[in-house]
């Protein structure tokens, strides 16, 4: 055995290999980091070092040399926002400017450069080559969080942090650095200047999670991405229901991949005694759109309004204003996701729904609510929206997306259901346990919760055992990577 | 220390004026630097009203929060622990195709077309049931009409002639065709082995190959795997073992690997071929252009054929092992000797 490539695979940047929670050489990390946690946590100042440090090699394992990249902006920012702090009036206006431009432009750069470049020159008929630029890992996230961190002390809701080594921790603290949740600084700051106090029942809590989120992710997401990518991949090689069965198989795919990756995130900061918030409520139990926003992607979607549409004007500037303002958000919500059409058209079509939504609500003056058939109806018709706009979020390219739409009904034939279901049991048998688990509520959700602190941990450990021994059955040839990693 | 220490009651405590000095001195461990979280867990932070809540202060009246972790932290973490070393203990095994259940590309279509197969066990070999027997030709709906199936003979027994063996995934079905035509015209004899859905990970992990020379002790080996793994991200780092074990099968014979006929552009199969065998045992079929079958991925009977005649003249003029491949005036459409291997989960 080679050891010396083995510890140069475990401390080393591997560009095929990101560190992912999902990995034996996370587990490895998290038993080594969760060990000297243990004995450090009661003394502030070391345990925040100790974790930033731990984060920033985290990072530096899933983006190599990017860290250098994320330090930068961070500590402009902090240098930036502590200008602007001792600033009034416009002064406070143009240090806030600096710092949008700052964060925007380093996002924009690595994520947006070639898209707007190759649209600009597509426009102008002039050739575009494209640059070779690699787009770092959950800079999405950190620049919005580095966003709203400057725009709370702008606003006076937050005093700006002096402590740079608390203020660059709550950027970078690893469980939710790459994919989130966007955790707000005036939610997370507070948390470092107490004593960390970890209880029993928060171990529990957060260990029942990170096992749900390995179930979601390592099971549910990674199994179905299998059949889901064969089918994307090559879309006219599937008849219509194989086509269909892809597509609900892939809303199952992405819910529980982020949402697995969330659970895991809130999960290990719980168990370090750390409140990361909630950044998903059953979505598909929605039975509207804004609904759906309520519970889909929580922290991104409060970040859009309380940075975005409050401040275009929400609802304040009359109903036309409000519609065009939910449309603009839901855009720029979507080119968030992706520098590709396809994203600006899943975000404009989430737009336009909530613009409908918005509108049904107005003229039905909310007197369907309570009704059951309305419910349900309301539900099925959101959740097939979700999941017709989901094609284009997971397709190459807008054209396939809509001829994967086209494809479903086009040589649709119900007789190939029972084949399919005999060929592909164990994928069909996964589609449907999520789709009953999800359709739990919360308030069981909970009790199921509770019931799991209660078992004994012999019990417990027999489970995580046997997801183990799942994971490792049902794994595909590599690690499969967050879905999210790449916004 | 201990007696430095003293214990005061919360504000809520002292508002409804309970007695807690005294219950609390009683209370004091035995060693106060050091207090189960739950005794001492200052209001504010705790957030949960059961538990009975108190302060240490000490003499500069500074609230000191004292307490272990719980239990079950360590706990998890050995549990952790224990799941990694079982991790990485099962994870080697998953190499295996018979242990792993990745999903294979296998259309509906191709299963439809396996459905009527008799199976049976065969532990001479490391799959998990094969499917023995001729089969007519065409799948994923391809029309299969006028082709003719040929008896189950094990021709083994001749061996003058030379003796081609294909072996590969389903692009066999149709090359197979075109192939037995130049065998004829040349007075070859052929093997044909088709693993649906089999990727090098499959051939790379069991013995088959070897099996099936060491049945029909041919002359020349062609293979086809590659088509079912276009889209495997890092390839070249995973795959590269097993196709040196697929090529080490082979040993001295003369061969040739097919690359797979792309519908889009690979991860990186090709150049792993390549890389393994060499150019002259490689035969690029990456930027021919096909017609294909409904599927999307299989080249349809008329363009196999064309196929295999570049791949024909290949063989003849740029192979390492060069082979004489006359080419066929008619299409004979006999199915060669073949057999079926179908990976059963």
């Amino acid at each position: 055995m080679d050891y010396k490539q083995i510890l140069h695979d475990i401390f080393v940047y591997r560009p095929d290999a990101p560190l992912m929670f999902n990995s034996p050489e996370f587990m490895f990390f998290g038993i080594l980091v969760l060990s000297i946690y243990a004995a450090i946590y009661k003394n502030k100042f070391s345990r925040t070092l100790f974790l930033f440090v731990f984060s920033l090699f985290f990072y530096y394992k899933t983006s190599g040399i990017f860290v250098l990249l994320l330090l930068g902006t961070l500590t402009a920012v902090y240098l930036l926002t502590r200008l602007m702090s001792r600033c009034e009036g416009s002064g406070r206006k143009w240090w806030l400017a600096s710092i949008v431009i700052v964060v925007l432009g380093v996002l924009g750069y690595f994520k947006y450069a070639n898209f707007f470049g190759e649209n600009i020159c597509l426009l102008l008929h002039r050739d575009f080559h494209h640059l070779d630029i690699l787009l770092p890992v959950g800079i999405s996230f950190y620049s919005f969080q580095l966003l709203s961190y400057a725009i709370d002390v702008y606003r006076k809701e937050l005093d700006d942090e002096k402590d740079f080594l608390n203020y660059a921790f709550y950027i970078t603290f690893f469980p939710q650095l790459v994919a989130g949740p966007i955790v707000r600084a005036k939610n997370f700051l507070p948390q470092l200047k107490k004593d960390i106090v970890i209880r029993r029942s928060e171990v529990e809590i957060g260990f029942f999670l990170i096992m749900i989120g390995l179930l979601k992710k390592s099971i549910f997401a990674d199994y179905l991405a299998q059949y889901n990518d064969l089918v994307f991949d090559n879309p006219a090689g599937y008849s219509g229901i194989e086509t269909l069965f892809a597509v609900y198989g892939y809303a199952i795919q992405i819910y529980c991949d982020f949402s697995g990756y969330t659970d895991i995130a809130i999960g290990i900061g719980k168990m370090m005694g750390f409140d990361l918030g909630i950044n998903f409520n059953k979505p598909y139990q929605s039975t509207s759109l804004t609904d759906f926003w309520r519970r889909w992607h929580i922290s991104l979607s409060s970040w859009l309004r309380d940075y975005l549409y409050i401040p275009l004007g929400g609802n304040r500037k009359g109903k036309i204003r409000t519609y065009v303002n939910l449309l603009i958000t839901m855009l720029l919500g979507g080119l968030w996701h992706g520098a590709n059409w396809k994203f600006i058209f899943w975000g404009g079509m989430h737009g336009l729904g909530l613009a409908i939504d918005k509108i049904w609500s107005k003229i039905t003056k909310n007197s369907l609510k309570g009704n059951r058939i309305a419910q349900i109806i309301g539900w099925f018709i959101t959740l097939h929206f979700v999941i017709a706009l989901w094609v284009f979020f997971r397709a190459d390219s807008f054209e396939n997306a809509v001829f994967i739409l086209k494809h479903i009904f086009s040589p649709f034939s119900w007789s190939v259901m029972l084949t399919f279901i005999e060929t592909r049991k164990l994928f069909v048998v996964l589609l449907i346990a999520a789709i009953l688990i999800h359709a739990i509520p919360s308030s069981r959700f909970s009790q199921i919760e509770k019931a799991y602190v209660r078992t004994p941990f012999l019990v417990k450990a027999v489970a995580f055992i046997l997801l183990i021994q799942c994971i490792i059955q049902i794994k595909s040839s590599d690690v499969q990577p967050f879905i999210y990693f790449q916004f | 220390m201990k007696s430095k220490h003293k214990k005061s009651i919360n504000k809520k405590e002292a508002t409804t004026g309970q007695a807690f000095q005294e219950k609390s001195s009683e209370q004091e461990p035995k060693d106060s630097k050091v207090v189960e979280e739950e005794k001492v867990i200052p209001a504010e932070n705790s957030g949960d009203t059961s538990v009975n809540e108190t302060d240490i202060v000490t003499k500069e009246n500074k609230p000191i929060i004292r307490h272990r972790l719980p239990k079950n932290y360590w706990e998890y973490l050995l549990l952790i622990f224990f799941s990694l070393v079982l991790f990485i203990f099962f994870a080697l095994k998953v190499d295996d195709p018979t242990f792993s259940m990745e999903l294979k590309q296998m259309s509906l279509d191709q299963y439809l077309h396996l459905n009527g197969s008799t199976c049976r066990a065969d532990s001479s070999l490391n799959i998990s049931s094969i499917v023995i027997g001729d089969r007519l030709a065409g799948s994923g709906g391809i029309d299969t009409t006028g082709v003719s199936v040929s008896s189950v003979n094990d021709t083994s027994s001749n061996n003058e002639k030379p003796r081609l063996l294909l072996i590969g995934d389903s692009m066999n079905e149709f090359l197979r065709i075109r192939l037995n035509d130049y065998c004829i015209e040349n007075g070859y004899n052929m093997d044909c082995v088709i693993w649906y859905g089999a990727t090098t990970k499959q051939y790379g992990t069991c013995d088959t190959i070897s099996y099936f020379i060491n049945k029909y002790h041919p002359t020349y080996v062609l293979l086809t795997i590659g088509s079912n793994e276009l889209f495997i991200r890092d390839i070249i780092k995973k795959r590269t073992g097993y196709a040196k074990h697929i090529v080490s099968q082979i040993g001295n014979i003369p061969f040739v690997w097919i690359g797979p006929p792309n519908w889009k552009e690979d991860t990186g199969i090709n150049q792993l071929i390549l890389q393994q065998v060499g150019q002259s045992h490689y035969f690029s079929s990456k930027d021919l252009s096909f017609n294909r079958c409904k599927d999307g991925a299989h080249p349809t009977k008329s363009s196999a054929f064309k196929w295999l005649d570049q791949i024909a003249k290949y063989l003849e003029t740029e192979a390492e092992n060069h082979i004489v491949m006359n080419s066929p005036d008619t299409n004979y459409n006999k199915i060669p000797h073949t057999t079926i291997l179908k990976m059963v989960r």
